[in-house]
């Protein structure tokens, strides 16, 4: 053993290199069988990823370039399924229904959520737990269940919503059959599925910031307000920016179940989005290369909030 | 070292195989070859689906006593498994797509009418028509389908091509269910509901003026079926078929002048366009004064409504525009392939199926038509269920009376058709778009897809 500064490093032994310079040999067969043991470790992990998500993919991008009705033979149409959508009303509506629903998706589970969080972390002395089981509980039911529930609070001749807008002598909008305001109702549905699970992330968070850095500040008389902005946010804003990203996905997807079950995309595709769109095209008119065009767009549109991820990403803070 | 590489390399191997695994797509369906059933009277083991949308609150109960009768007293080897498909018809053109493509032939097949010409168009070659069932596979009883249905009949199942596609089971109408309470609170007659759309309106506006309620709802959902009666009373058809392919013909000025008829109490608040389970449990609510939707609808607004309910047929346009409304519901079709036991099985599952008892119990527990003919003058019970449910009676008046195929549209963009359609109307009754300009474009978009 030789000691170098005082820590002990294994010498080669001399005998090894009896062998005529086939330490070398030996030392990258072990490389190579480390390599491979590696490889045949995630071998499964690799083959469910190219099976279940590369796969998919590449085909769905094929697919764009045909017609086909899942029954028929396909037929290879070009870039005509891409040209039929950029020119479709029904897709630009869709497009832009979908950036209504993100803005309203990002209210109900992200800005509301965590300013709840806060309020029940930081503010609320009593009765902390009886608040958080309540706003948690709506998490527990599926979309299918809430979007029943909301079909007969937003029914728009005697729901509990249009009755106490009547009440008030105000006039309730048609809601679910109203442009504009099927938005809103569809939005809400999954924004109270969601808001809880998303309150309790964030107050997760919000407790492990250091007490003493809020005492702090309450010492030298900061608002509330100011503690949120200056302590809070960015000490939480890693869990932040993962509850982002997934109430944009919300946006995108979630929404479909209540759109599925209570508009069908209408009136006149005012509540369709991306994601029902694809379902439409491929499973209501069975135009299945269409659908995979509108998906490919889809993919396209979701790695740009990958990159906007990634750039929110470097005023994060992260413990440790 | 080796022994740990050999059994990372083998929990690999098992890991890829048990993901490669897969069971049968669907239920999988036994059956032996019947090859040596033929000139014989031996009927081989065989399984064959019914596929269906019979739900829970429509038919379930019913097609599943059904079923079990038939397995029990067949005696003819056969078992039929029920099969609910969800999503309706749309479920059950995607679920037989799906199969189709890994050869699995499932035995009948509920079809919407709205769907007919789709499957026509692209299950043809699947489907084993009535025609050639009777002729290679039941020889005995040529002639059998012709007798249990009428010509009017058989066309609901009757594709664009001229292709009789399966045979009729499930047959609803459009009619009017009215609150004769809110009539006389409104003092209008309720024994005298209206006839036309003039009165319906007319009718409809004094209730609102009257009572504070909603004067009528009319059916609105995922497709157009009860606003199509309201187009084809004017005369007008909603497509003609040239050279081959459908060109859609429904903008007429009768057409554009009703559909402004029918936009004014939606302008004037007199009613709203909402979806069906919004409109149908307000109209049991007693907030509409009257209801167009299925017949179909029948047991369940008599369940929950707590005044006096009553019915009648569907409106004509204008006075004396001829009656017609479309029927609802479905045809039972044959997926059976070439295997011979499996179709001979579907024949006889299909001739329970159609028997007096067997259409007598579905019409009952359902609230359907009776399709065979002569049914209602054979078997008693189903007399007795006419005659004392005033409503079932105006349901069969006009299934007797005025029913018409609802046209499905052809060609392989005929679904994305009816989505134009279900667009139109929301255009006129929801945003107040000037009916005219919507009718045209509809139909310039229309003829541009069945091009």
């Amino acid at each position: 053993m030789v000691e170098k500064g005082g820590i002990g490093v294994a010498k080669l032994e001399p005998n090894r290199l009896r062998n005529g310079g086939k330490a070398g040999v030996g030392h990258r067969n072990r490389r190579i069988k480390r390599k491979l043991e590696t490889f045949l470790y995630l071998l499964p992990a690799i083959t469910i990823f190219l099976v279940f998500i590369v796969w998919p993919i590449l085909y769905n991008l094929q697919l764009s370039f045909f017609s086909w009705n899942m029954v028929s033979t396909k037929q290879f149409i070009g870039l005509d399924n891409y040209i039929g959508l950029f020119t479709d009303k029904d897709f630009i509506k869709a497009l832009g229904n979908t950036v209504f629903y993100v803005l309203f998706m990002m209210i109900f589970c992200f800005v509301m959520p965590y300013f709840f969080s806060f309020v029940l972390g930081q503010l609320v002395k009593k009765g902390q737990q009886f608040y958080r089981a309540i706003m948690f509980f709506p998490s527990l039911l599926s979309l299918a269940v809430a979007a029943t529930v909301f079909r007969w609070i937003f029914n728009a001749v005697n729901g509990p919503a249009t009755l106490l807008l009547n009440m008030m002598e105000m006039e309730a909008p048609k809601w679910l059959a109203q442009s504009g305001w099927v938005i809103f109702v569809l939005s809400l549905v999954t924004g109270w599925r969601c808001f809880g699970y998303n309150l309790v992330i964030f107050l997760a968070a919000i407790i492990e910031i250091p007490k003493d850095l809020i005492e702090a500040a309450k010492l030298e008389n900061a608002s509330n307000w100011t503690i949120f902005w200056k302590i809070v946010i960015p000490l939480t804003s890693s869990t932040a920016l993962y509850v982002f990203v997934v109430s944009f996905v919300f946006g995108l997807q979630y929404v479909f179940t209540p759109i599925h079950m209570l508009t069908a995309g209408g009136p006149n595709q005012a509540s369709t989005n991306l994601v029902y769109i694809i379902y439409q095209y491929g499973f209501s008119f069975f135009q299945s290369g269409r659908a995979a065009a509108v998906a490919v767009v889809s993919l396209a549109l979701f790695l740009l909030v990958v990159v906007l991820q990634k750039r929110l990403e470097r005023n994060v803070h992260y413990e440790n | 070292m080796k022994k740990r590489v050999l059994s990372v390399f083998l929990v690999g191997i098992l890991a890829m195989g048990l993901m490669a695994c897969s069971g049968s797509g669907g239920a999988s369906v036994d059956t032996q070859s019947g090859e040596e059933a033929s000139g014989e009277e031996e009927w081989p083991e065989v399984t064959i689906e019914y596929w269906n949308q019979n739900s829970a609150a429509q038919g379930e109960a019913v097609t599943n006593a059904l079923i079990e009768e038939f397995n029990k007293t067949n005696g003819k080897n056969i078992t039929v498994v029920n099969k609910f498909i969800t999503n309706q018809y749309q479920g059950i053109a995607t679920e037989l797509q799906t199969a189709l493509m890994t050869g699995e032939y499932p035995g009948v097949v509920q079809c919407g009418y709205s769907y007919l010409n789709y499957f026509a168009d692209n299950f043809a070659d699947y489907v084993t028509m009535p025609d050639e069932l009777v002729e290679k596979y039941a020889p005995e009883d040529q002639g059998l389908y012709q007798s249990m249905f009428d010509e009017r009949t058989l066309s609901l199942a009757t594709a664009a091509n001229g292709t009789l596609m399966g045979l009729p089971y499930a047959a609803s109408c459009p009619i009017l269910y009215y609150n004769a309470d809110l009539f006389e609170k409104a003092e209008l007659d309720p024994d005298n509901p209206p006839k036309t759309y003039d009165e319906l309106i007319e009718q409809a506006s004094i209730i609102t003026e009257k009572t504070g309620k909603k004067g009528f709802y009319l059916q609105s959902i995922a497709d157009t079926w009860p606003n199509i009666p309201m187009i084809l009373s004017t005369g007008t058809s909603l497509y003609e078929m040239k050279d081959g392919k459908a060109v859609a013909t429904f903008d007429t000025p009768e057409v554009v002048a009703a559909w402004e008829k029918l936009q004014k109490p939606y302008k004037d608040n007199v009613t709203v366009n909402i979806n069906l389970e919004e409109g149908g449990s307000a109209f049991v609510s007693g907030e509409f004064g009257m209801c167009i939707t299925t017949s179909a609808r029948i047991a369940t607004f008599q369940e929950n409504s707590n005044f006096d309910l009553r019915a009648t047929a569907y409106p004509v346009t204008s006075e004396g525009d001829e009656r017609a409304v479309c029927v609802g519901g479905n045809l039972v079709m044959v997926v059976a392939g070439e295997d011979e036991a499996k179709n001979r099985a579907c024949w006889e599952f299909l001739k329970f199926m159609y028997s007096d008892p067997s259409v007598s119990a579905w019409v009952q527990d359902t609230g359907y038509l009776p399709v065979t003919q002569g049914v209602t003058e054979r078997d008693d019970d189903l007399a007795a269920h006419f005659e004392s449910n005033p409503l079932a009676a105006v349901a069969l008046e006009s299934w007797e009376n005025a029913a018409v195929q609802w046209p499905s549209w052809p060609g392989e963009n005929g679904l994305q058709v009816e989505q134009i359609m279900v667009d139109m109307r929301d255009k006129i009754l929801t945003n107040f778009e000037e009916p005219g300009s919507v009718i045209e474009d509809a139909q310039n978009q229309i003829n541009d897809l069945l091009k």
